[in-house]
C-alpha cells in the first residue's frame, strides 16, 4: 500500500465521497477535528475560563452555540479547547503505546529464543489487567497531570501492538530477503526496521486508530471519574462530570460534550474498520 | 593441482518430523554424509530431482540451516559446528543467490537500496560504494533507471540481475546459486545462463550451482556433482559427466533431459517414485527404482569409489571392481 | 492433555505472580509518603501529625523496608487470603471486596444475558442475509453500541427514565427496576461486540470449505447445515464471551458510579478517591486475578472443542 498522497481532483473526490457516504461523512468528521485541535483558539468565541455568573446555565442562544455551564462559561468554547485535551491525551498515549510495543513485539519476534520468551510473558502479566480498570488506578494513585493520564492510558494498550508485531515478524523473519540481508552481515536493528517494520506498518495503523477510539473513550472516562483532567481545564469527559448535576435544569451541558466524543469515537472506528478491510485485501492479494 | 577453497566431509543435516500425539517427531536426514570439494574459482554444479536435498545443503553450507553431522574446513580451519566463529568467517565470504528473486528483495524498497546493502553493512560509504559497484552494474545490463523501481515493477531477470551484483558486490570467495534459474521464463533463462558465464569469467570466484537445468551445466559448469535422496551418488568434471556418466542414476537424469547434446540415446525411464524422505530404503539409496539393483545393492551402502582422477562414484557396480556383475 | 494442562497452569500461575508483582509495585507510582498517608487516615486531620508518630506508622507497618521485603511481605499474605485492612472502611479488604463482589456478579449476569439475547440472533441473522438491509444495519448499530461511551449512556438513560418521565429510579439497588437500566448500559458495548463477531463467524462458516462441500454434495437440510456452523461458530462465540469479562470489568467500574452500585467497580473508585493503597491493591489483584481465572478456563473450553489447540 503505497503512502503517496495526491489530491484528486475535486470531481472524483466527490464521486468517491457518494459510493463511500458513512466513510466520508466519518472522514470529514476527522478532518473537521484536526482543524478544531490546531485552531482551537482562533475558533473559539469566547475565552474558555472566563465566567460570566448572569449567564449561568443558560441554554443555546446566539450568543452561545451551545449554552453556559454553572459558572457562566461558554461551553461551545470549552468543547473546542477541551477537544484539544481529549484528543491530545488520547493521541499521545497511542502513540507511546504503539512505538514501545511495536518496538518490544520485533524485538521478540525478529530474535527469538529467551527474549521472546521474556517479552512475552511479560506482557501476559500486563494483560491481566482490563485496561480501563489499570488506566483508572493508575490514574487515580500518581494524581493529575497530562503526563500521568497518557502514562496510565498506555500501560496496558501497549500489549495489544506487541502481540501483533511479534506475530508478524515471527513469519516476516523467514522471508528470504530477511536470510540475505542476514548472511550479508547486515546488522539486526537494521534488518528490524528496514526489512520487518514495513510489513508491520499497516496492522499497526490499523490497531492506533482503533486505538485512538479506545483511548478518547479512555481519557473522557478518566475525565468524568474525577481522576483526569482536572477542571477548571476542559475536557469532554470532565464537562461530562461538571454537567452531570444539572441534568434536569440543563441539561444541553451533558448532552454536547458526550456527542462529540460519540461522533469523534465513531469516525476512528469506522476508518479503522475501513483500514482493516483494506489491508485483508491487500495482503490477500499478495 | 588441487587448491581447494571448501573441503565438505560427511556433512548431514536432520529435520524433526511432524509429531504424532505425544512422542515428539522421529529425526529424518535432508542430507547425509556429504563429501565434496570446492576448488578455487571452480563452477561446481549440483544436478538432482527435487526434494533431493540440494537446497538443504546450499543453506547448510551458507549458515542459513545448522548442520549436524560432519563439517567443514576453509582455508585450513575445521568447522565442525554450524555458526561457530570459523563457520561465521566463512560466511563472511559466502554470498548466496536464490530461487525466487522477487522474495529474495525486500519489497519495500528501491533495487538500488537492495544492491547496495552488503556493502553498506560492511561500512563503505555512498560514494565508494557507487564506484565498487559501477562495473558490476554495467556488466549485469543494470540501468540507474531500474534501481530506482521497487521489485514489483521489475521483470524476473532484472530482479535476478540484481541479484546477481548484488552478490558479486563484496567479492566473496564463494558464491553459492540455488536454483537461479528455476524462477525465470525460458526467453530470460538464456540470457542469464549466457550472463553468469560472462561473470564467472570476470570475476573470480567459486561458485556453488545448484539446478536442475542441464543447459546451465553444460554452459557454466567445470565440476559436476550428482545427489540423490540427500546422498552424492557421482562426482566428476562436466566432461567427463557428459561423455561417459557412470551411475545408473546419473545416465536415467540426463536422458530425461531434453536441453540437446546431453544425451545420445534412448530415455531411460526409472521405475517407480522416489520413495519419502522420512522413510529411506536401507542399503544403497537407489536400489528401488535402480534397473541394475541386486540382492547387495538391498544389503550394503556403496562406497564412494574413484574411477579416474575427479571422478568419483557410490555404486556397487563399480565397488566390484570389474568381476561380472550378477544379475538380481 | 496432561501435558497440555500443566504447561497452562504453570503458565497461568506465573502469569498471577507477575500480576501481584505489577499491582503492589503500582504503588510506587503514588506521590506522597505511605507512612504519613496512614496515619492521616487513622488519626485525622495534617495538622495533628507529629514526626515521632509517623515514623512510628512507618516501622510498625514495615515501610523502612527495601520494597522487595514489604513486596513479599505483602505476597505472602495474599497467598494467606490476608488482604490487609482498609485505612478507611474499618474493615477487611478481603471482606469488602466479597461483600461488593456479589453485587457486580449481579450486574454481570443479567447484562450478558441480555447482550446474548439481543446480539445473537442479531448477529446470526446479519451473517446468514449477507449484504441484505439487515446485515448493514446491524454493522452500523454495532459501531455505534462500541463507540458511545458508556458513562454518557447511563447519563442519558437516567436523564430520561428517571428525570423526565420518573419511570426508573436512579440510583442505588433493589428490585429490578434498579437493575435494569445499569445493565442496559454495560450490555450495550457488549451486544455490539458479540454481534459483530457473531456475523463475522457466520460469514465465515458459510463460506467455509467443508459446508461448501456439503452443499455441493447436495445437502440442503437447513438442520445438518446449521449444526456445522454452529459447531464451527461456538468456539469463537465461547473465546468472545470470555474475553466479554474484560469489557465487563472495564465498564462496571463506570457504570457503577453513574448508577452508585455498590458494586466491585465503585468500591475502586472510592478507595482512590480515599488514597485507601490496600483496598486499591486488593481490587485490582483480585479483579486481575478474576479476569486471569476466566481465560484460563476459555483457553481450556476452546481446547476441548478443537483439538487442534491442544497439538500446538
Amino acid at each position: 500500500m503505497s503512502l503517496s498522497f495526491r489530491i484528486p481532483f475535486p470531481g472524483r473526490l466527490l464521486a468517491a465521497a457518494a459510493r463511500n457516504p458513512v466513510g466520508s461523512v466519518a472522514s470529514g468528521i476527522l478532518i473537521l477535528l484536526v482543524v478544531v485541535v490546531v485552531a482551537g483558539p482562533a475558533l473559539a468565541p469566547h475565552d474558555p475560563l472566563a465566567s460570566s455568573p448572569a449567564m449561568r446555565l443558560c441554554p443555546p442562544s446566539a450568543q452561545f452555540p451551545m449554552g453556559c455551564d454553572t459558572l457562566g462559561r461558554c461551553l461551545f468554547s470549552r468543547i473546542i479547547y477541551g477537544a484539544r485535551a481529549s484528543l491530545g491525551i488520547g493521541f499521545a498515549a497511542v502513540a507511546l503505546s504503539a512505538c514501545l510495543g511495536t518496538a518490544v513485539g520485533l524485538v521478540a519476534g525478529y530474535f527469538k529464543g529467551w527474549a521472546d520468551e521474556v517479552f512475552m510473558r511479560i506482557t501476559d502479566m500486563f494483560l491481566a489487567f482490563p485496561e480501563m480498570v489499570a488506566a483508572i488506578a493508575l490514574a487515580g494513585i500518581m494524581g493529575p497531570g497530562d503526563l500521568n493520564l497518557v502514562f496510565a492510558i498506555s500501560c496496558v494498550s501497549w500489549t495489544k501492538y506487541a502481540r501483533m508485531s511479534r506475530g508478524i515478524a515471527l513469519t516476516t523473519r523467514e522471508a528470504l530477503y530477511v536470510k540475505s540481508a542476514r548472511l550479508s552481515g547486515v546488522s539486526p536493528v537494521m534488518i528490524i526496521v528496514r526489512h520487518i517494520l514495513p510489513t508491520v506498518r499497516p496492522s499497526m495503523t490499523v490497531l492506533a486508530t482503533i486505538g485512538m477510539a479506545k483511548g478518547i473513550l479512555s481519557v473522557s472516562a478518566l475525565g468524568f471519574l474525577g481522576f483526569g483532567v482536572q477542571p477548571p481545564d476542559p475536557e469532554w469527559g470532565t464537562l461530562l462530570m461538571e454537567g452531570k448535576d444539572y441534568l434536569f435544569i440543563a441539561p444541553h451541558l451533558s448532552i454536547f460534550p458526550g456527542l462529540c466524543i460519540m461522533l469523534t469515537v465513531l469516525s476512528f472506528n469506522l476508518i479503522g474498520d475501513r483500514l482493516e478491510d483494506v489491508r485483508s485485501i491487500n495482503s490477500g492479494h499478495q | 593441482m588441487s587448491n581447494p577453497l571448501i573441503q565438505i566431509e560427511n556433512l548431514g543435516v536432520a529435520f524433526k518430523g511432524r509429531a504424532r500425539g505425544v512422542g515428539r517427531g522421529a529425526l529424518f536426514w535432508g542430507v547425509k554424509q556429504i563429501c565434496l570439494t570446492l576448488e578455487k574459482e571452480d563452477a561446481f554444479c549440483l544436478i538432482g530431482e527435487s526434494g533431493s536435498g540440494k537446497s538443504t545443503l546450499a543453506l547448510a553450507l551458507a549458515g542459513l540451516q545448522p548442520f549436524h553431522e560432519g563439517g567443514l574446513v576453509f582455508r585450513g580451519k575445521k568447522i565442525d559446528r554450524s555458526n561457530n566463529r570459523n563457520h561465521k568467517s566463512l560466511m563472511k565470504k559466502t554470498q548466496m543467490v536464490f530461487q525466487d528473486p522477487v522474495q529474495a528483495l525486500n519489497p519495500f524498497q528501491p533495487l538500488g537500496r537492495s544492491l547496495e546493502e552488503p556493502l553498506a553493512a560492511r561500512g563503505v560509504g555512498p560514494s565508494k560504494r557507487k564506484s565498487l559497484l559501477a562495473p558490476l552494474i554495467r556488466d549485469t545490463g543494470l540501468s540507474a533507471d531500474l534501481l530506482k523501481r521497487l521489485p514489483a515493477q521489475a521483470s524476473g531477470g532484472q530482479n535476478q540481475r540484481v541479484c546477481i551484483a548484488r552478490s558479486l558486490s563484496t567479492q566473496p570467495d564463494l558464491l553459492i546459486l540455488d536454483e537461479p534459474l528455476t524462477a525465470l521464463d525460458s526467453l530470460i533463462k538464456t540470457r542469464i545462463t549466457r550472463l553468469l558465464c560472462q561473470l564467472k569469467d570476470k570475476y573470480p570466484v567459486t561458485s556453488f550451482v545448484i539446478t536442475h537445468d542441464m543447459a546451465l551445466v553444460k554452459a557454466m559448469a567445470t565440476r559436476v556433482g550428482v545427489i540423490y535422496l540427500g546422498r552424492i551418488l557421482e562426482t566428476a568434471s562436466r566432461d567427463t559427466i557428459l561423455s561417459g556418466p557412470a551411475h545408473p542414476y546419473t545416465r536415467a537424469l540426463l536422458s530425461a533431459s531434453f536441453t540437446p547434446g546431453i544425451w545420445k540415446g534412448k530415455r531411460l525411464v526409472l521405475k517407480g517414485d522416489a520413495p519419502s524422505a522420512m522413510d529411506l530404503p536401507a542399503g544403497c539409496i537407489f536400489h528401488t527404482r535402480c534397473p541394475e539393483a541386486a540382492a547387495l545393492c538391498r544389503q550394503q551402502v556403496p562406497e564412494p569409489v574413484q574411477l579416474s582422477p575427479g571422478h568419483t562414484v557410490s555404486c556397487h557396480i563399480y565397488t566390484q571392481k570389474g568381476e561380472s556383475w550378477p544379475a538380481s | 492433555m496432561a501435558g497440555f494442562l500443566i504447561k497452562k497452569t504453570a503458565g497461568m500461575a506465573l502469569v498471577l505472580f507477575g500480576a501481584s508483582f505489577l499491582t503492589y509495585a503500582m504503588i510506587l507510582l503514588a506521590p506522597g509518603d505511605a507512612a504519613r498517608e496512614i496515619a492521616v487516615a487513622r488519626y485525622g486531620g495534617e495538622s495533628q501529625l507529629d514526626r515521632a508518630t509517623v515514623e512510628y506508622i512507618r516501622e510498625q507497618e514495615g515501610l523502612d523496608q527495601s520494597f522487595l521485603v514489604q513486596y513479599g511481605r505483602w505476597l505472602s499474605h495474599v497467598g494467606q487470603l490476608d488482604f490487609g485492612y482498609s485505612l478507611v472502611e474499618e474493615a477487611g479488604v478481603l471482606h469488602l471486596i466479597c461483600a461488593r463482589f456479589s453485587k457486580t456478579l449481579e450486574l454481570a449476569v443479567v447484562s450478558i444475558l441480555i447482550a446474548l439475547t439481543v446480539s445473537l440472533p442479531l448477529g446470526t441473522l446479519a451473517g446468514l442475509g449477507r449484504g441484505s438491509w439487515l446485515d448493514s444495519t446491524s454493522v452500523y448499530l454495532s459501531v455505534l453500541g462500541l463507540s458511545i461511551p458508556n458513562f454518557w449512556l447511563g447519563l442519558l438513560l437516567i436523564t430520561l427514565f428517571s428525570v423526565y418521565l420518573h419511570w426508573l429510579p436512579s440510583f442505588g439497588t433493589g428490585g429490578w427496576q434498579h437493575l435494569i437500566m445499569p445493565a442496559i448500559t454495560l450490555g450495550t458495548s457488549i451486544t455490539a461486540y458479540i454481534a459483530r463477531l457473531l456475523r463475522l463467524s457466520v460469514i465465515q462458516s458459510l463460506e467455509s470449505e467443508h459446508v461448501l462441500a456439503l452443499r455441493a454434495r447436495g445437502t440442503d437440510s437447513p438442520r445438518v447445515l446449521g449444526k456445522h456452523i454452529f459447531k464451527n461458530t461456538l468456539i469463537p462465540v465461547v473465546t468472545i464471551v470470555g474475553l466479554e469479562f474484560g469489557l465487563i470489568l472495564e465498564g462496571a467500574v463506570i457504570t457503577e458510579v453513574v448508577f452508585s452500585w455498590p458494586g466491585l467497580g465503585s468500591l475502586m473508585v472510592d478507595a482512590i478517591s480515599n488514597r485507601d493503597y490496600p483496598l486499591i491493591q486488593g481490587v485490582v489483584l483480585f479483579t486481575g486475578a478474576i479476569f486471569v481465572l476466566i481465560n484460563f478456563g476459555v483457553d481450556l473450553i476452546c481446547s476441548t472443542l478443537d483439538p487442534r489447540i491442544r497439538m500446538q
